[in-house]
């Protein structure tokens, strides 16, 4: 959710510049770290703050630490409060799915009258305010994680792409934007060769540089340009604008080869050792 | 007798989403039995269903949506599978979407093919409007067994189709204190209750709310205090 882009009716830590002294964002900033077992996924928070008015709210039970979880895709939204500013949240696997997105926030725990704080920015000083409970003090920022997936699964292509036919023969590949997995459609004959030869290890690379090597640099043209912007909330375009943000250039081509790890000088090294060496 | 669900494999899903772009396919969606290649269906999804269950397409979505739920038993996890809810709008459950849902007569069916037969991407709106994966989560959101009929909330959400989809296509449907105090609340006031405008602006409201303030942290009697301050004139 969007926190930063709204107008509150006082000044809220880590909003534009509601406090002074918090130009980098850092005077609220929370850790998290993510583990998880086909059981529990277990979430380690540590609130680092750096403003005493509101750890003595804290401390006083007027204000708390708040994560807020919210998975889409099977409705969990729910907030854990703290006092302590190391907290473990544990929840069953079975109750989240796919991209979890992370909210963390101080809030109000009850009614707080007059309400003030020596950091407000200047044009708030001498002014305070009537604050209810479940008011957001603080915004800690957000981040995502992914529910029973290790960052192993995360990088691998078929997490976000899979090939397939639509039975038609003698047309050229193309990509299919629409499911949650970009599809590389291929002819009918195309697709029956990949089904025999995609288990020999020898054709991987090949296969890599062949198909899903153009596959993925249109893609990522797709997603960098406007032409993606209607498939946003779909798995792939998730997972893939994270892998391009960890292999950063101007250009698609370059971009997929280093997310394949160079498959196209794998594939002459397998065949030239194979094919020529031997 | 129970017997366990099949579901679609992922590229079948797929594929059967992608075969809509050819308008030739949408005649499928008109026939007795769904077409489906049968070796796509996989076992082994460990849910379960009385073979002799069926929904019944005359009957209410409240009355379909109770009964789906209880024999049903999913987790969250399993309840937000697009392979196994398209498996049942397509084969499982083929009949009463074919009566439910029916594209005869239709201009332009592709949108309600897509809507209620399929679940492209996985939230609270789709989940909401697919054909059979809705009837199951009306009941899942809204079942309280602390009260004496734990169904209550649910009768309330389903006694206009607009009070579901109001709740629903906002993040805000997603806290279960507000879902269930919107619903408590229009129990209680049945004036709101009566008038779609109104209800529309109880939701506005309580989404106006949430703005500055972080409603899942709240426990039900506080949404109810907040709701209480909606002006009813």
């Amino acid at each position: 959710m969007n926190y930063n882009g709204r107008t509150y009716p006082y000044p809220v830590l880590g909003i534009d510049d509601n406090f002074t002294g918090d130009e980098n964002k850092d005077t609220f900033k929370p850790i998290l770290t993510v583990s998880s077992d086909y059981r529990m996924i277990r979430l380690d928070i540590t609130y680092h703050l750096k403003n005493d008015e509101l750890l003595k709210l804290i401390n006083s039970n007027q204000a708390v630490f708040c994560t807020q979880l919210y998975c889409r895709s099977t409705m969990f939204r729910q907030s854990f409060i703290s006092k302590k500013q190391k907290e473990l949240i544990e929840i069953k696997s079975n109750q989240l799915r796919d991209e979890v997105e992370v909210d963390f926030f101080i809030c109000a725990s009850e009614e707080i009258k007059n309400y003030n704080n020596s950091m407000f920015n200047t044009v708030f000083s001498g002014v305070s305010f009537e604050i209810e409970k479940g008011d957001l003090l603080g915004y800690g920022g957000s981040t995502t994680f992914f529910a029973n997936k290790t960052p192993e699964e995360l990088k691998s292509i078929s997490s976000f792409m899979s090939i397939d036919t639509e039975n038609k023969s003698g047309v050229p590949m193309y990509n299919d934007y629409d499911g949650d997995k970009i599809t590389i459609i291929l002819s009918q004959e195309d697709y029956e060769t990949y089904q025999s030869i995609k288990k020999e290890s020898l054709l991987t690379s090949t296969l890599h540089s062949s198909v899903v090597l153009p596959a993925l640099a249109e893609a990522i043209r797709f997603l960098t340009t406007n032409e993606g912007d209607d498939y946003k909330n779909r798995k792939w375009h998730e997972l893939l604008s994270s892998l391009i943000e960890k292999h950063p250039t101007d250009d698609p081509l370059q971009s997929a080869q280093k997310i394949l790890d160079l498959p196209v000088n794998r594939s002459f090294s397998t065949l030239y050792n194979n094919l020529i060496k031997t | 007798m129970k017997r366990q669900i099949l579901i679609f494999t992922e590229s079948y899903t797929a594929r059967l989403y992608r075969n809509l772009n050819q308008s030739d396919n949408l005649r499928l969606y008109l026939e007795k039995v769904f077409p489906y290649e049968e070796i796509f269906p996989k076992g082994d999804s460990g849910i379960f269903i009385d073979d002799k269950f069926e929904l019944n397409p005359d009957k209410s979505d409240f009355e379909n949506s109770i009964a789906l739920y209880e024999n049903l038993d999913l987790d969250e996890t399993q309840a937000s599978d697009k392979r196994l809810w398209t498996y049942l709008t397509h084969v499982r459950f083929w009949d009463y979407m074919n009566k439910k849902w029916s594209i005869e007569g239709l201009e332009r069916p592709l949108g309600r093919i897509k809507d209620r037969y399929f679940l492209n991407t996985v939230n609270i709106e789709s989940l909401s409007r697919n054909g059979i994966s809705r009837l199951w989560w009306y009941t899942h959101l809204t079942i309280d067994r602390s009260r004496k009929d734990p169904y209550e909330l649910t009768r309330i959400l389903l006694n206009r189709q607009d009070i579901a989809v109001g709740i629903f296509e906002r993040r805000l449907g997603s806290i279960s204190c507000i879902r269930k105090g919107i619903l408590d609340y229009l129990q209680e006031n049945p004036t709101i209750m009566k008038s779609e405008d109104k209800t529309r602006d109880l939701i506005k409201f309580i989404n106006l709310v949430g703005g500055v303030k972080n409603l899942s942290m709240l426990k039900l009697s506080e949404v109810k205090t907040i709701l209480d301050k909606f002006p009813i004139n």
